[in-house]
């Protein structure tokens, strides 16, 4: 911990930046509880995908359709993808260049909209493979679960848009840092869901 | 609030730990890499047998959490606010909520099971001798059909040894089943 008490989860822009600091730990901590409550819906999703694990109808399995190649790719995405923007969050809170900042945000949005694009690309040659939701219970649920975790990333991508979009129109001022810190503290809890996501449903199920 | 720009604060940007600040991010993202390169590989090398390569999968996945949750998050001992105790509080209701949900839920499946020909009726009764201790006490006595009958009306129905599975109702402490499962079978 780089400051004895942090105001909030996240990177603490810390004193330098005055009133945003100190405006960060109540809107910080509110967007903590929204991710606590996100984090719940997930596991309840989570079980009904393990409960309906048997319920394949006589259909494809996780062996006839997961892609274990294309499942490390995105995994590899999402974790470089975390890492940029803990680049875009270091150069807000010392105050690089906005040309830097805007730079990592671009990396990151690359990054996560690549991930996507890989997503969309597996779910559609499981659907081809006849790994439609529509086929069995297990379906069902796979297809309530892992892209309900793309929706997210989609959101967070928009989300990404839109603040560049503000950084172009109002510069980094104080609106703009504090949705760079939510979003971060958003992109940083899509990643670990990512890690139960390629454990539980990807690995577990090609063991 | 009532200064929007930052450049009206004449506090210096303190550059003193942006060097920690990067190796916290630096750290996590080698550790992470690490450990989503060893989970990959164990898998896809299918390096141990499948149960203890489940509990491995489980444990590392733990840790990367964990670290993702130190290192990119910031997440420690030392908040102004409970974040850390509202994360543990959280994570207290996921593990109550999902494993009581695939508990239930896994137990509910074995029981509903109906098999499908009468020689499987054993081989259920063993698996749910192994799976409930509860149930298993209550096979090894093997009362035949014809013993007392329970004061439950469900009971009445399971004259037909094949039926006898599916009306599991007497499980209320008040119905003492006639017939343990699957035993009318032999």
């Amino acid at each position: 911990m780089s400051q004895p008490v942090a105001r909030h989860p996240g990177l603490n822009l810390g004193g330098a930046h005055g009133s945003t600091d100190a405006a960060a730990e109540r809107l910080m901590f509110g967007f903590w509880v929204f991710l606590m409550s996100d984090a719940i819906l997930f596991g309840m999703v989570f079980a009904s995908y393990v409960t309906s694990l048997d319920a394949r109808a006589g259909g494809p399995g996780p062996h006839d359709l997961y892609d274990i190649r294309s499942v490390f790719i995105e995994t590899l995405l999402l974790l470089c993808s975390s890492f940029t923007f803990g680049m875009a969050s270091l150069a807000l809170k010392y105050q690089h260049s906005t040309r830097r900042l805007v730079g990592w945000l671009g990396v990151t949005l690359l990054l996560g909209m690549g991930f996507l694009g890989l997503e969309i690309h597996d779910f559609l040659s499981m659907i081809a493979k006849g790994g439609s939701a529509s086929r069995s219970g297990f379906l069902s649920a796979f297809f309530d679960l892992v892209p309900l975790h793309g929706a997210h990333v989609t959101a967070g991508c928009i989300w990404l848009v839109c603040l560049v979009a503000q950084i172009a129109r109002f510069g980094v001022d104080h609106w703009v840092k504090l949705g760079i810190l939510r979003l971060a503290l958003f992109w940083h809890f899509l990643d670990i869901i990512w890690i139960a996501i390629f454990s539980v449903v990807y690995l577990a199920g090609l063991t | 609030m009532s200064q929007p720009h930052s450049q009206a604060h004449p506090a210096p940007v303190d550059r003193s730990e942006e060097g920690q600040d990067f190796a916290s991010y630096l750290w996590g993202f080698v550790l992470a890499l690490t450990l989503t390169l060893a989970v990959f590989a164990l898998v896809h090398w299918h390096a141990t047998a499948r149960v203890a390569l489940l509990i491995t999968l489980g444990l590392l996945g733990l840790l990367q959490v964990i670290v993702h949750f130190h290192f990119f998050l910031h997440i420690g001992f030392r908040h102004k606010r409970e974040d850390l105790q509202l994360l543990l509080f959280s994570g207290l209701l996921l593990l109550i909520m999902v494993a009581g949900t695939v508990w239930i839920m896994a137990s509910l499946g074995r029981r509903m099971t109906v098999p499908a020909a009468p020689a499987s009726a054993s081989r259920s009764a063993l698996e749910d001798a192994e799976a409930a201790p509860e149930l298993a006490m209550r096979a090894r006595p093997a009362t035949p059909v014809t013993s007392p009958p329970a004061p439950c009306d469900v009971d009445r129905s399971q004259t037909d040894p094949a039926s006898v599975r599916a009306p599991r109702v007497a499980h209320t402490a008040a119905c003492r089943p006639a017939a343990a499962p699957g035993a009318p079978a032999r």
